[in-house]
């Protein structure tokens, strides 16, 4: 076909890391449909400016994934938030480590596209604070205040959810 | 241990091992790479061939036929409306191309390819003012929010592609509405450049909607003309389009109405163009007005891109 010819390595780059980079879209995003959906969006800006990307093409992929995921945060800010109801962990018992951390990723799908963005740099992709911030385009000072941020949130989310297990406890008693 | 305490003390090494978690298992198994290069194909083919005979082909290719027969003279001044007396066709619709440049304008142009499936209509929107090099141009299709927009303010150009800003976590809620222009947020813009007009990535083989006119003049007048004139204030044309690259040849006929204040304010056309790999038809609506206006536009807010490489 002809475009392969204007895209060539496309479809290797897609097969060989699409499905790596769909990860990182779902935990951007916080849903699969959601993920996909941002994967798209950037593989076309890819392609539109493909031939001025030179060099790192996945490089510059994985950087327009969390651009346009914290763009979409720049965009909500004008609009009413809807806050997502996170479920609280079960009791404790040999299997709630699993749902516990389900839950807090769950959590993290909550936090602003910021700070979620910062968050999977450094807790997913293993980023340093300067990786991070350069993938970001934004300083040290600001990945490491807006990872504190987003931790100290998702602190207060289980310490919540601590409270409400207690009270489960002592009503059960 | 208790996992509050856990959670509390060791959140970063549960939220990696969470996040491991979730994305175990996820694997792409649909063709993005299709469409999306598909979409882009479409797009450019309908840009490069729709914006072509755009608002600068159609005034070059007026341009083309009234120096081919006769030259310009001291009427077609530019900023300057003539009288309606000219000796011939050519030179009355001279006057008033040459009058409605040089000066700031409002446009609309409505393109319709009938040669694509489905005639998908392009619009393009915009106005400009070439004494304080300010404007801006937005194409989009039939009704829809624009895809791409560039604003010029002061020499400082700024563009955007717009077509991601559907709300990525409602893909298929169609009914919600579309971001505004405030909400856009990819602008490119490179600070150390000034501009005089607004542009276009000539990579996409289109030109700029209100390019110098000296270089309509050595372009068009490659190319000839025939008008004549239909009524008191209506011409029609027929004028070939100069060769280009990947233009094999082309030609547009169309009728062009002349305001009261002499200057263009609309023209009907058909664009027939000869690509290397197809022949495009379109038929276009152009209008032209406010002429002498102020133009203000706004620089635009959010995140303003440097390529990689650039």
């Amino acid at each position: 076909m002809r475009w392969k010819n204007s895209y060539e390595g496309l479809d290797a780059l897609v097969a060989e890391r699409g499905s790596a980079l769909l990860g990182t879209a779902v935990l951007l995003t916080g849903s699969r449909a959601a993920g996909e959906d941002l994967l798209q969006a950037a593989l076309e800006r890819l392609v539109r400016h493909w031939s001025r990307v030179h060099g790192d093409k996945e490089g510059y992929l994985r950087r327009t994934l969390y651009h346009l995921a914290v763009d979409q945060w720049r965009a909500r800010r004008r609009r009413p938030e809807v806050l997502a109801e996170v479920e609280p962990p079960g009791q404790p018992d040999g299997t709630d480590a699993v749902h516990l951390r389900h839950a807090l990723v769950q959590a993290l799908a909550t936090l602003p596209p910021r700070q979620r963005a910062v968050l999977v740099l450094r807790y997913w992709e293993q980023l340093s604070e300067a990786e991070a911030a350069e993938m970001l385009g934004c300083s040290v000072g600001t990945v490491k205040s807006t990872a504190s941020r987003g931790l100290a949130r998702l602190r207060e989310l289980t310490a919540a959810w601590a409270t409400e297990d207690a009270q489960a406890w002592n009503g059960a008693g | 241990m208790e996992w509050s305490w856990v959670m509390t003390n060791y959140i970063e090494e549960q939220l990696t091992e969470g996040m491991r978690e979730r994305v175990a298992g996820v694997a792409l198994t649909t063709d993005v790479v299709g469409p999306t290069v598909r979409r882009q194909q479409r797009r450019t083919t309908m840009t490069r061939t729709g914006y072509a005979v755009g608002v600068v082909g159609l005034a070059g290719a007026l341009m083309a036929g009234v120096l081919t027969t006769g030259g310009a003279g001291p009427s077609a001044t530019p900023g300057r409306p003539s009288a309606a007396g000219a000796e011939s066709p050519q030179l009355r619709l001279a006057a008033a191309v040459a009058a409605s440049q040089g000066t700031s304008y409002r446009v609309k142009n409505t393109i319709i390819p009938r040669s694509q499936p489905g005639s998908p209509s392009m619009v393009i929107t915009g106005a400009f003012d070439p004494a304080t090099a300010t404007g801006y141009v937005r194409i989009a299709a039939g009704d829809a929010p624009p895809w791409y927009e560039e604003r010029l303010v002061d020499g400082d150009l700024y563009t955007a592609d717009i077509a991601h800003l559907r709300p990525i976590d409602q893909p298929s809620d169609r009914r919600k509405p579309a971001p505004s222009p405030d909400e856009r947020v990819d602008w490119n813009h490179d600070p150390d450049k000034k501009y005089t007009s607004l542009s276009w990535d000539p990579k996409t083989g289109v030109v700029a909607v209100s390019a110098d006119p000296q270089q309509l003049f050595d372009t068009l007048t490659q190319s000839g003309a025939r008008i004549s004139q239909t009524g008191p204030d209506t011409y029609h044309f027929e004028v070939a389009i100069p060769r280009r690259k990947g233009l094999t040849s082309g030609n547009m006929i169309g009728d062009v109405t002349v305001g009261p204040d002499h200057r263009v304010a609309k023209v009907v056309y058909r664009a027939t163009l000869r690509l290397a790999t197809e022949t495009a038809v379109l038929d276009g609506t152009l209008e032209l007005s406010d002429y002498g206006s102020p133009v203000t536009v706004e620089r635009p807010e959010g995140t303003f891109e440097q390529l990689p490489g650039k």
